[in-house]
C-alpha cells in the first residue's frame, strides 16, 4: 500500500501542476492546449540535462536534478511563447495553433533525443530518476515531493485570489476591455499568464520523468497526461481547490489500477482505460454549467 | 466615379499586398507550406548534416523511380485524403476533430473483430466489403460520442476526442492475438497467424479500389459542400453559430450529424490503412500518427475537397521510403516536423501583416514615400474633377 500512496501523491502533484499551466492561461485569456506539448519538452529538458551528467557512469545529485528543473522551467516558458506570439499578437486561432505546436514538441522532443543519445529514440531512465538514485525508498521522496508542490499550488491559488496581480489576470480574461480602460496592458497580462503557465507545463513535466515509476524509459511521451489535466481543469470549473480534488480522484482511480492490474494479460489495457473512460462521463455532468473565463479564447485587439 | 473611400494600392501592389494580409487564401497558404518546408529542412540539416540533401532527394524525387514505392504513394495519399476530408467536414462547422487516429482505429477494429467471428472469412470479397461496411459503421458510432456530448452537454470537443483516441487504443491492445508477440492486431489469431488480405500479386487491385473509393467520396462530399442546402447551412453555422440558430438551423442534431459524417469518413481512413494496406492495426501504446498529420492536410487545402487531394500527395511524399538511407529510428517521424512547422504557420497566418520586404527594403535604400500617398496620388491623377458623388469641384 506504501507505494499506492507515493504514486497517488505525484500524481496529483503532477497533474496539480499541469492544470495549474491550463488555468493561468485560460484565466489570462488564451486557450493553452499545449500544455502536453509542454510537459514533453519539459521532460526531455530534464532528460538532457541529467543525461548529460551521468551519461558516464556518475550518480544523480539532487544538484543535477534541480538544475534539470530549471532548465525545464525555461524550456517550456520559451516553447509557449510561440503560442503567446501567435495567439496575441497574430491573433491567430488559438485552438489550431495549440494543437500545431502539439503536434510539433514530440518531434523536437525526439529529434533531441537521437542527437543526445547518437541514435536512440528512448532512453531508460534509471540513471537519471530521483526515485531511482537516492538512499531515501522511492515513495518517500514522492510523498515529499507531491508535498511540496501541494504547498506551491496552495501559494499560486493565494496569489490568484488574494493579490492585486491575480485579479489584474483574471479581468484579462474576463473582461479586458475593463482592464485596458484602468491603465494596464491586456497584452501584457496575457502574456504573464501564458509565461507562469509554460514553467508550470514544463516543471510538470520534468516531475512526471523523474518521479514516476511508470516512466521506465522516455520516448518523447508523457502519455496525454496534459490532456487530462485539461479535462480536470473543466471538471474543477477553474477552481483551484475543485481541481486538486479531481486530481486526487483522478490520480487514486490510476494509481490503484496501475498498481493491482500488472498480474492480468490483455485485460489490463481495458482497465487502463477506464480513467478516460470515467473523465468522459464525469465531463457532461460539470459542463452543463461550467463556466470558464468570458473572454478565453477571443483575441484582444487594442485600439 | 471618385468616392471618399479607402485609398485602393495601385494595381502593380494588389499582388504584394493580397500576399501580406491576413487572410485565408491560396497563396498565404503557399507562403504557409514553403516556410514550414524551409524551418523543417533546416532542422534536418541541423540534425543530420550532409545527409539532409540525400534526405530530401530521396523524399521527394526517388519516390517516383520505384513502382513499388509509387504504389505505396499513392494508397498514403488516399489514407491521407480521407481522414482530412473527416478533418475538413467539421472545419467548415467551426468544430475540431482531432479524434480521427481513435475512429480510423476503432473502426478497423470493429471490422476485424467482426470478420473473425464470421463464417468464412478468407474469402477476399468477403473481407473487403464486410470490412467497408463495419468500418463507415464503427467510425459513425465513434464519431457520434464527441458529436452528443459537444451538442447536449457542450462539452469541449478537443478533449473529448483525446479521452476516446486512447480509449481506441487500449481497446485494440486488449485484444491484439497476433502470432510471435508482434504489436499488431490482425485478421489471425495465435495458432493461424495473419491473414493477408494484400499481397504481392494485387497491390495495384487494392491501389484502384482505394482510388475509386477516393474518387466517388470526394465528389459526393464536394455536392454535398457546394450544392446542397445543408452544406450551405453547415458554412453558416461555423461562420457564426448565433446566425444559424436565429435562421431555423437545427444546431444540436446537425453537429451530431456533422461528427457521424467526420466518423465515417474516419472509418474509411482506418479501411484505406488496414484493409487496403497493413492488413493490421498497431497495438503499441500511442495514437496512429496519420490521424493528426490529417489535420494539417485539411487546413492546407481549407477545407475544400477536391483541394485535399493534391495536399494528401504532398504530404504522402513525406512519408515515402527515403531511398535506403538510415534515420536511426526515425523514418516515419522526423517527417512529421514539416506537417507540424506547416500546421504552425497557416494558424499563423496573421504573421504576414508583419512580413512587408519591399516596406523593409523601402526605409533601409532611405525612400521616404508612403505608399498610400502614392496610391491616392494615383487615384486623384485618374478620376475625373467633376462627379456626382462628391469630389473635388
Amino acid at each position: 500500500m506504501s507505494s499506492i500512496f507515493g504514486m497517488i501523491f505525484i500524481l496529483v502533484g503532477i497533474y496539480g501542476l499541469a492544470s495549474l499551466a491550463a488555468l493561468f492561461s485560460e484565466k489570462s485569456g488564451t486557450i493553452n492546449l499545449f500544455v502536453n506539448g509542454g510537459m514533453i519538452l519539459g521532460a526531455f529538458s530534464y532528460v538532457a540535462v541529467t543525461y548529460a551528467f551521468t551519461e558516464d557512469g556518475t550518480t544523480l545529485t539532487m544538484g543535477h536534478a534541480i538544475l534539470g528543473f530549471v532548465v525545464a522551467i525555461a524550456v517550456g516558458i520559451l516553447s509557449t511563447m510561440l503560442l503567446a506570439f501567435a495567439s496575441i499578437h497574430l491573433q491567430a486561432d488559438q485552438v489550431v495553433v495549440g494543437v500545431a505546436l502539439g503536434i510539433i514538441a514530440p518531434l523536437v522532443s525526439l529529434v533531441g533525443l537521437v542527437f543526445i543519445t547518437s541514435g536512440q529514440t528512448s532512453i531508460p531512465t534509471s540513471s537519471i530518476q530521483i526515485i531511482t538514485n537516492f538512499k531515501m525508498i522511492g515513495w518517500k521522496i514522492q510523498i515529499i515531493f507531491g508535498s511540496v508542490i501541494l504547498v506551491f499550488v496552495a501559494g499560486l491559488w493565494a496569489i490568484i485570489k488574494f493579490t492585486r496581480f491575480g485579479l489584474r489576470l483574471s479581468a484579462a480574461g474576463e473582461n479586458p476591455h475593463s482592464l485596458a480602460a484602468s491603465g494596464v496592458s491586456v497584452y501584457k497580462m496575457r502574456y504573464i499568464g501564458l509565461i507562469i503557465s509554460g514553467a508550470l507545463a514544463g516543471l510538470a513535466g520534468a516531475v512526471a520523468v523523474s518521479s514516476f515509476e511508470k516512466f521506465a524509459s522516455y520516448s518523447s511521451s508523457v502519455m496525454g497526461m496534459g490532456y487530462v489535466a485539461l479535462a480536470i481543469l473543466i471538471i474543477g470549473q477553474w477552481r483551484v481547490p475543485y481541481i486538486i480534488i479531481g486530481s486526487i480522484v483522478f490520480s487514486s482511480m490510476y494509481a490503484v489500477i496501475q498498481y493491482y492490474s500488472v498480474t492480468l494479460e490483455n485485460a489490463k489495457w481495458i482497465v487502463f482505460s477506464v480513467p478516460y473512460i470515467v473523465t468522459l462521463i464525469a465531463l457532461p455532468m460539470v459542463s452543463w454549467y461550467a463556466r470558464g473565463p468570458k473572454y478565453t479564447g477571443i483575441p484582444y485587439i487594442r485600439n | 466615379m471618385y468616392t471618399k473611400l479607402k485609398p485602393q494600392m495601385p494595381s502593380k501592389h494588389k499582388f504584394m499586398e493580397a500576399i501580406f494580409t491576413p487572410k485565408y487564401n491560396a497563396r498565404n497558404m503557399i507562403l504557409a507550406i514553403l516556410l514550414g518546408f524551409a524551418l523543417a529542412t533546416i532542422t534536418l540539416f541541423i540534425v543530420y548534416g550532409k545527409y539532409a540533401i540525400e534526405i530530401i532527394n530521396g523524399l521527394f524525387i526517388g519516390d517516383f523511380l520505384d513502382k513499388p514505392t509509387v504504389g505505396y504513394l499513392i494508397s498514403k495519399m488516399t489514407i491521407f485524403a480521407f481522414g482530412a476530408l473527416a478533418v475538413g467536414v467539421c472545419l467548415r462547422a467551426g468544430l475540431l476533430n482531432i479524434g480521427v487516429s481513435g475512429q480510423a482505429t476503432f473502426a478497423g477494429w470493429l471490422a476485424f473483430t467482426t470478420l473473425k467471428t464470421a463464417n468464412d472469412p478468407t474469402k477476399e470479397a468477403n473481407i473487403l466489403f464486410v470490412g467497408l461496411v463495419m468500418c463507415i459503421l464503427g467510425g459513425m458510432i465513434f464519431g457520434m460520442i464527441p458529436g452528443i456530448l459537444k451538442s447536449l452537454f457542450k462539452v469541449n470537443t478537443v478533449v473529448s476526442t483525446i479521452m476516446l483516441n486512447w480509449i481506441a487504443t487500449y481497446i485494440v491492445m486488449s485484444t491484439r492475438t497476433a502470432k510471435s508477440g508482434a504489436e499488431i492486431m490482425g485478421l489471425g489469431n495465435e495458432e493461424d497467424g495473419l491473414i493477408h488480405i494484400v499481397d504481392s500479386t494485387n497491390i495495384w487491385t487494392m491501389v484502384g479500389i482505394g482510388l475509386g473509393l477516393l474518387a466517388f467520396v470526394v465528389t459526393a462530399m464536394y455536392i454535398i459542400q457546394y450544392k446542397t442546402s445543408f452544406g450551405f447551412k453547415t458554412r453558416i453555422s461555423g461562420l457564426s453559430e448565433e446566425a444559424a440558430t436565429y435562421s431555423g438551423y437545427k444546431t444540436k442534431t446537425n453537429i451530431t450529424l456533422i461528427f457521424m459524417i467526420s466518423g465515417a469518413l474516419s472509418g474509411l481512413m482506418g479501411y484505406s490503412m488496414f484493409f487496403l494496406s497493413d492488413n493490421a492495426i498497431p497495438a503499441v501504446e500511442n495514437n496512429i500518427q496519420e490521424g493528426f498529420t490529417a489535420i494539417a492536410i485539411a487546413l492546407v487545402a481549407m477545407s475544400n475537397p477536391i483541394a485535399i487531394v493534391p495536399s494528401a500527395f504532398l504530404f504522402s511524399l513525406l512519408y515515402g521510403p527515403v531511398g535506403g538511407i538510415s534515420l536511426g529510428g526515425l523514418d516515419s517521424n522526423v517527417v512529421l516536423i514539416f506537417s507540424g512547422f506547416i500546421t504552425y504557420f497557416i494558424a499563423a497566418v496573421g504573421l504576414w501583416m508583419y512580413i512587408r520586404p519591399i516596406e523593409w527594403i523601402r526605409k533601409i535604400s532611405g525612400n521616404k514615400h508612403k505608399p498610400h500617398l502614392d496610391s491616392v496620388k494615383f487615384i486623384e491623377s485618374k478620376q475625373p474633377l467633376n462627379s456626382k458623388k462628391g469630389g473635388k469641384k
